[in-house]
């Protein structure tokens, strides 16, 4: 979904779960809006009647902070995405108090990254993503 | 992993960053698992902190026996001591080259202070890795190509990528190395776009691109998956992986 075209509104994305579509994804790495955006946060209240995922791009510090601050309790995953090093300390604080927040492994690129994030926050937290076509498929399989 | 493999950019020390695996039994390890022969090593508290605690650290930790070699961190922000720390270690058969990181120094590629470092390094006839992650980084990097034609400038991370996945960057990178014949790529980087490493092929040759793997800082499973996936022979790889290296580093 792009925020700044639909407004936040459901009519559209109940039509696209009937068609069989598993997830809402935000590519906040494309159409840089901020999360403090209004038509955005109006989207994240009321995906609470949609039970689907939510997945979202990690553009830099603090978008995830204020990403797990507006969808906190609203009673859907958010599965970051594009999570690599500068990320990790984020995810693991974040992760803690918030169950409803996931980690995607295309970006996860340090040596012990999946190690790490086994033993603070779970495994089950981690979820597989290649980023193809952009990007390489054994880069994310490989390790 | 069968095919062999050196890694031409790889670092030794912690970052300020939540990775545990960043001492010398780290690295063995990461060697052991990926079948590295040998890896080349600069300090990242050289880079980010204090040059001179940091290749000092760096120099007591190698081991060429296990294939561990480094090199000399140098900051034109500290022309006279870049010298020092030059004269010091280039010599030794432990250090291969000479490693340059514009971003953390604040200080250009095309620089006046980095062209006198070069210039008085250029004697020992080592290679020099140079971080570049943008378009002006290449185009520095051609600048020293064209003014210091015996010295082979390695180009870390082959300009880069950026969030638009248009390839600018590293596209750049690969016209550079297709002009000038002492520039060679080296491949790590976080965002791996599908397509790079055969288009480097096509215009450069692999005769002229090496693995790296950034690792302490990256996991080298993530550039060695790019390789292994990407559309090339295998004696390219093998290449990219082993023979290059082994050739340029003299080892």
């Amino acid at each position: 979904m792009d925020p700044r075209a639909y407004l936040g509104g459901l009519d559209e994305i109940e039509e696209l779960r009937k068609r069989g579509f598993r997830a809402v994804r935000l590519f906040t790495e494309f159409q840089s809006y901020p999360i403090d955006y209004a038509p955005l946060l109006r989207l994240f209240k009321n995906l609470e009647s949609m039970d689907l995922p939510l997945l979202i791009y990690n553009t830099g510090y603090g978008l995830m902070t204020k990403v797990v601050r507006e969808t906190r309790g609203r009673g859907y995953p958010v599965i970051m995405l594009g999570c690599s090093y500068s990320a990790l300390s984020e995810f693991i604080v974040l992760s803690v108090e918030n169950p409803h927040l996931y980690i995607e492994t295309s970006l996860l690129d340090t040596p012990d990254a999946f190690e790490l994030l086994t033993r603070k926050v779970g495994s089950s937290r981690i979820i597989f993503g290649s980023g193809i076509p952009l990007n390489y498929f054994e880069s994310s399989s490989y390790g | 992993m069968s095919i062999p493999i050196i890694d031409a950019h790889a670092h030794y020390g912690k970052w300020f960053l939540p990775i545990y695996a960043s001492d010398m039994r780290s690295i063995k390890d990461l060697m052991l698992r990926f079948n590295m022969k040998a890896a080349i090593c600069s300090s990242s508290k050289a880079i980010v902190y204090n040059l001179i605690e940091g290749n000092r650290e760096l120099f007591q930790s190698l081991d060429p026996s296990s294939g561990i070699y480094g090199y000399v961190t140098v900051n034109p922000n500290y022309l006279e001591l870049s010298k020092d720390e030059t004269k010091r270690y280039l010599e030794l058969p432990e250090f291969r080259g000479v490693k340059f990181h514009t971003t953390y120094s604040g200080v250009p590629i095309d620089s006046k202070e980095f062209r006198e470092l070069i210039e008085y390094a250029e004697p020992y006839d080592k290679p020099f890795l140079l971080h570049t992650y943008s378009q002006k980084d290449v185009r520095d990097v051609e600048n020293l190509a064209k003014r210091f034609g015996g010295v082979k400038f390695i180009m870390g991370h082959m300009g880069g990528t950026e969030t638009s996945w248009t390839g600018k960057n590293w596209k750049s990178a690969i016209s550079a190395s297709s002009e000038y014949s002492n520039i060679y790529l080296e491949i790590c980087m976080t965002h791996l776009e599908a397509g790079k490493i055969e288009e480097a092929v096509e215009r450069v040759g692999s005769q002229r691109i090496l693995y790296g793997s950034d690792m302490t800082l990256l996991n080298p499973a993530h550039t060695i998956g790019m390789i292994m996936s990407s559309e090339i022979s295998k004696e390219d790889k093998e290449r990219i992986f082993y023979i290059n290296a082994k050739g340029l580093f003299k080892i």
